[in-house]
């Protein structure tokens, strides 16, 4: 699929941010800055910026836990998610959500999700919304393969497929599911032969190529948009860090983090082919680079220096009216 | 509810009373009424009150006669409005119902049941009927919410019915902004319904006081909200009451009305004369003491003053405290031990004679009784104790002494154990270091019931209270 | 005015909402019936036919029959409702919440607190509840309890037709999720319940009925037993006040707390098990609130500490009945 010059420098100004977003709150967290329990994206950037590079703001999205990337993908503010993280006023969810909680109803970002598995059915209903108004909307949802086990997973899917929803579930399967390996807690082993099943396409892609995940999500939307049902995307990949930060990583063997740093890392495997191909130089993606960071840098300093919620947050918002 | 005719009814005042006569009008039909005037006297059988005008207006169709007891709750008189008619007066004054407090009408059982008064929805609803086949609400409190077209609480409506509560500048903060009981009350300057009669006591308060035979209405609650609490049951006197009254022979022949006070001295003191047998035990004082201590103290005070009557209260408090036994009562089948001296102090009034309490003599200085003492006086005078005032009290100082007596025996108060009286305080002869020498000396009499109070009982106590009186510096370590 | 049943009356509502609004749907097993089927759809119009001719009238994109997922039906519900629906979706019974409880419970209740204010869930989630038909322990309970416990839900639970339209249209209309609790034996109860629309408010409960020496407060069925009983008892010189909540979140504790300072006793009646139930719920208000106010303890009048049995003389014995109402009251009466 030929991207524009532009189209090419802001998905990878997408991945970067995701990337130093994350590698920073690694640092934060480590120094005990960060509140809470932190699942962290490292490693799957091209996962998530591949698939919303298709979309356009209006379409809708849920996301899981591990939330950080495709909010950022799906054009949520970064220095107000910063904030929402840190737990403080002025975050993105006024301090109220948190990393597991983000959302952006404005760009159709309806929120991360605590709760393993409970975004699929979620998706499939915003679906029917977006098909209902006749928008040609579709609805992502993000899953992993721990989720991929979950009832309410295989519920969305066959009620996507009986109702023709507009859903694409994107099946981002990192090999581990907390500390299960996914070979043992698939029973068949095959999450796109049990998909498929289901009565949907599966589009497969690996993960850490930009280039292959944007090309199979963008038949999914086609499909999607025409009316013509939900899909599936299948995405091998790794997370770089443990399922949250504080995670020990046993379950990894000897090594296994520094093999897939240097060889399933999309970053450099993007500059590869985009140089190769001549399509961007090195200094255009430098330059990126540095912009990302010092981004980063002041999306920081400004979540540390932001105030607390004020006491009264503790009582807003339960109800529209009581 | 008309805005510019206001009901003049008995009022409640006191947690037992029925009834009430207004003993005195001080306005005649037509006369302007300002606020806070006195528009009558009222009494009862213990208190006598002013009415004070709450409604600004004139005076009309006065109906209630001096004299003449009416019940809680009857309309004596109504208050109305520049511009208002007579006709209207009169039409407000034959359709007014005296609601008598706590009766509330329950309608006919019937079938189906459903809103009996319709929540207000905002007025969306068409039919605030709701479902009713046959409702089994009543009738008045839907058909007062409906036409004054009211977002208010069911109870709260029937609450202000009951009470005459004029709810047109009323406005609602109870649950989605409706006129709740509360803000009901703050209209109507108090609680309502049932909650204006309760005793408030904890469940464990009135279950020790069944037990123990104690009426609840005479107990002062030391809980929050008044609530009486199980301390306050352990601790009281089941008594109260007015004084006893010497008995003054009749003068002149003339008829008057018995008044509410006077009933009840004369019903509690043939109780107490035929029901308790009582002694007498005397003893004369030497009072120099007294006397030099109560000049240094005053001396001390400047323009606050100590009076005789002021030490002896603390006095005979303080022997209650050191001889215990005598602070008793005598009830049915058991003897009742107090563990607080709650004197009360008699004091002369226009219309008899009135016991407010000093509570916890034995543990109050002199200043203390002395102000409280005063305090109570004027409002005894001016007509403004309250049952909480005259309630309780374990004995009772009766002082003639101002008045030239020298000496006498007083009826004690039912149901307390004894009653002190003391006369004048005279220069007598008297043995002064073994001589014939002038002293001054006040004689005492403590009259006991018998049954409560033994002679050796009683003269420990007088034996007490003479070494107080006669070493009177104990009275203000 | 004419008479409807309850269950009239709530396919009346649909009708209208779906009529005034068209982001309004609603989607269940069954709400249609007959999908894919040879006999064609719309073959029951729900089970207790509570949504019979809105799939005629509003076509399969609004009226959604579903497959037995109960969580997908209800996460949909929730999405939906984030992405600007607002449907009303059907749980069958409600002992099926087991099912779905996620999507109410940390989904639906949640979204607009933890996203800062920045959404909302207007969802309406229809359910039936409710013993005395021998459907035994899988399909009679009552768990209103359990849904009002959660902030951020509404729950209301209907006594009688008028209510239960009114209730059902401020439910679609608000902008919270709320639980709707249908009692499967009052749907043929009827009374007098107007064409047009019109709302009830949630929070304001209803005083059936007026009375001096006692409150009691009853839910759903239980209202119309706590009626009968107080009919009964005025033979015997006993007044009642009965109060139908009509919702228990939010739930009008003000009118029960003034009821009780001026009654000082109170009785609850409610279908649940007693533990953690809406009557030990009032019952902790009342004491903490009314303390000074009360004459004789609480009582609560519910069913044991069991599921509900099959043999309907089992069942009879384990529901609340008049006589049971009846003897409590006498009791907190002569109770010093």
């Amino acid at each position: 699929m030929q991207l524009s010059r532009d189209e090419l420098l802001r998905a990878y100004r997408q991945m970067k941010i995701i990337r130093e977003f994350e590698e920073r709150l690694h640092i934060e967290i480590g120094r005990g800055e960060i509140p809470g329990f932190t699942h962290l994206y490292s490693g799957q950037e091209a996962c998530a910026v591949g698939v919303c590079e298709n979309l356009e703001i209006d379409d809708k999205m849920v996301s899981t836990h591990r939330g950080h990337g495709h909010c950022i993908a799906k054009g949520c503010d970064v220095k107000g998610m910063m904030k929402e993280i840190y737990g403080k006023d002025g975050g993105l969810c006024n301090g109220k959500g948190g990393s597991m909680h983000i959302a952006d109803l404005d760009q159709g970002m309806l929120g991360a999700n605590g709760i393993v598995g409970g975004g699929p059915p979620l998706a499939v209903g915003a679906a029917i919304a977006e098909r209902n108004r006749g928008t040609g909307r579709v609805a992502v949802s993000f899953g992993g393969d721990g989720s991929i086990n979950q009832g309410t997973v295989f519920e969305a899917m066959n009620l996507a497929v009986v109702l023709k929803a507009p859903v694409i579930f994107v099946i981002e399967n990192n090999h581990y599911s907390e500390h299960t390996h996914y070979s043992y807690a698939v029973g068949s082993g095959d999450i796109v032969g049990r998909t498929k099943a289901f009565g949907m396409p599966v589009f497969e892609a690996d993960g850490s190529d930009f280039f292959a995940v944007y090309d199979a999500m963008k038949e999914a939307v086609d499909r999607g948009r025409a009316g013509e049902g939900p899909s599936a995307l299948y995405l091998p990949i790794v997370r770089f860090y443990g399922h949250v930060e504080g995670d020990p990583q046993n379950y990894r063997g000897p090594d296994e983090t520094k093999k897939n740093r240097e060889t399933m890392d999309c970053l450099p495997k993007f500059r590869q082919r985009v140089t190769e191909a001549a399509l961007l130089t090195n200094e255009d993606l430098d330059k990126i680079d540095e912009e990302v960071l010092a981004l980063i840098d002041e999306a920081v300093a400004e979540a540390s220096a932001a105030p607390l919620p004020p006491m009264e947050m503790l009582y807003t918002d339960v109800y529209n009216e009581y | 509810m008309s805005k510019d005719i206001f009901p003049v009814v008995m009022p409640k005042l006191g947690m037992e009373m029925t009834e009430g006569q207004i003993t005195k009008w001080h306005f005649k039909e037509g006369d302007a009424l300002n606020l806070g005037a006195e528009l009558a006297d009222i009494e009862t059988d213990k208190l006598s009150i002013p009415y004070e005008v709450e409604f600004e207006g004139n005076l009309k169709s006065v109906i209630a006669e001096e004299g003449v007891t009416y019940p809680v709750g009857k309309l004596l008189a109504v208050i109305a409005a520049e511009g208002v008619t007579d006709d209207q007066v009169d039409e407000f004054v034959s359709s007014y119902k005296s609601v008598e407090p706590e009766e509330v009408e329950v309608a006919e059982a019937g079938g189906g049941y459903g809103s009996a008064v319709p929540s207000s929805s905002n007025g969306a609803a068409p039919a605030q009927t709701g479902p009713q086949a046959s409702s089994v609400s009543s009738d008045a409190v839907r058909t007062f919410i409906e036409e004054n077209n009211l977002n208010i609480s069911p109870i709260a409506a029937r609450l202000a019915i009951q009470a005459g509560v004029d709810l047109s500048s009323v406005s609602g903060t109870g649950r989605l902004g409706r006129i709740s009981v509360a803000n009901v009350e703050a209209a109507a300057g108090g609680p309502l319904g049932r909650k204006a009669n309760r005793v408030n006591a904890s469940p464990v308060a009135k279950r020790l006081a069944k037990q123990k035979g104690v009426d609840l209405d005479v107990i002062q609650g030391t809980g929050p909200n008044g609530r009486i609490l199980k301390r306050d049951v352990e601790g009281a006197s089941a008594g109260g009451g007015l004084a006893s009254v010497v008995q003054v022979g009749p003068a002149r022949y003339r008829t008057e009305p018995l008044s509410g006070m006077r009933k009840a001295i004369a019903r509690r003191l043939v109780q107490s004369k035929t029901e308790a047998p009582h002694h007498y035990l005397r003893i004369e004082l030497h009072m120099a003491e007294l006397m030099s201590l109560r000049e240094g103290i005053n001396k001390r005070l400047g323009d606050k003053k100590v009076s005789v009557n002021d030490l002896l209260v603390r006095a005979v408090g303080l022997a209650l405290r050191d001889v215990p036994e005598a602070n008793v009562q005598y009830a049915d089948d058991e003897m009742r031990f107090f563990n607080q001296a709650d004197v009360g102090v008699a004091v002369a009034v226009e219309s008899g004679l009135i016991t407010p309490i000093v509570k916890g003599a034995c543990k109050k200085s002199v200043l203390q009784i002395s102000g409280e003492i005063a305090a109570l006086a004027e409002k005894a005078r001016s007509g403004g104790l309250l049952p909480a005032d005259i309630e309780g009290g374990t004995i009772t100082l009766s002082n003639l002494g101002m008045f030239g007596i020298q000496g006498f025996d007083a009826v004690v108060n039912p149901p307390q154990g004894a009653i002190i009286a003391v006369g004048a305080v005279e220069e007598r002869p008297a043995n002064v270091n073994g001589l014939l020498d002038l002293a001054p000396m006040m004689h005492v009499t403590m009259s006991c019931d018998h049954r409560a109070i033994d002679g050796a009982v009683g003269a420990k106590y007088l034996a007490a209270f003479k070494d107080l009186i006669e070493n009177p510096v104990s009275l203000v370590i | 005015m004419p008479e409807k049943s309850m269950r009239d009356a709530i396919n009346e509502c649909l009708h209208q909402e779906m009529e005034r609004d068209e982001n309004v749907i609603v989607l269940g097993e069954d709400v249609a019936g007959g999908m894919g089927s040879p006999g064609g759809p719309e073959a029951i119009g729900g089970v207790f036919s509570l949504t019979a001719g809105l799939f005629t009238k509003y076509g399969e994109q609004r009226v959604i029959d579903t497959p037995i997922s109960e969580s997908a039906i209800v996460g949909a519900a929730a999405g939906a409702a984030l992405a600007g629906l607002r449907p009303v979706a059907e749980i069958m019974f409600t002992d099926f919440m087991g099912l779905c409880l996620d999507p109410v419970y940390n989904q639906g209740a949640k979204f607009k607190y933890m996203f800062g204010g920045k959404a909302k869930t207007p969802m309406v989630i229809r359910t039936t509840m409710g013993a005395g038909m021998s459907a035994a322990a899988q399909h009679s309970q009552t768990n209103y309890a359990w849904l009002t416990s959660i902030p951020g839900v509404k729950c209301a639970v209907p006594s009688n037709a008028y209510d239960a339209k009114g209730l059902l249209t401020s439910a679609i209309r608000g902008e919270d999720p709320v639980m709707y609790f249908e009692h499967k034996m009052l749907y043929m109860a009827a009374c007098e319940v107007p064409d047009e629309s019109y709302t009830v408010p949630f929070g304001k409960g209803n005083l059936t009925r007026e009375g001096s020496d006692v409150t009691i407060v009853a839910f759903a069925r239980m209202v119309h037993l706590a009626n009968e009983a107080a009919d009964e008892l005025v033979a015997e010189g006993i007044s009642c006040e009965v109060i139908d909540p009509r919702t228990t979140s939010p739930l009008d504790e003000e009118l029960i707390l003034e009821s009780v300072q001026q009654t000082g006793r109170l009785v609850v009646v409610d279908e649940s098990n007693p533990r953690c139930s809406m009557a030990s719920d009032i019952a902790g208000i009342v004491a903490s609130q009314a303390f000074d106010y009360l004459d004789a303890p609480i009582k609560l009048v519910t069913p044991p500490h069991t599921p509900i049995p099959f043999a309907p003389n089992l069942e009879y014995a384990y529901l609340p009945s008049k006589d049971r109402i009846k003897q409590e009251v006498q009791q907190v009466m002569e109770a010093l």
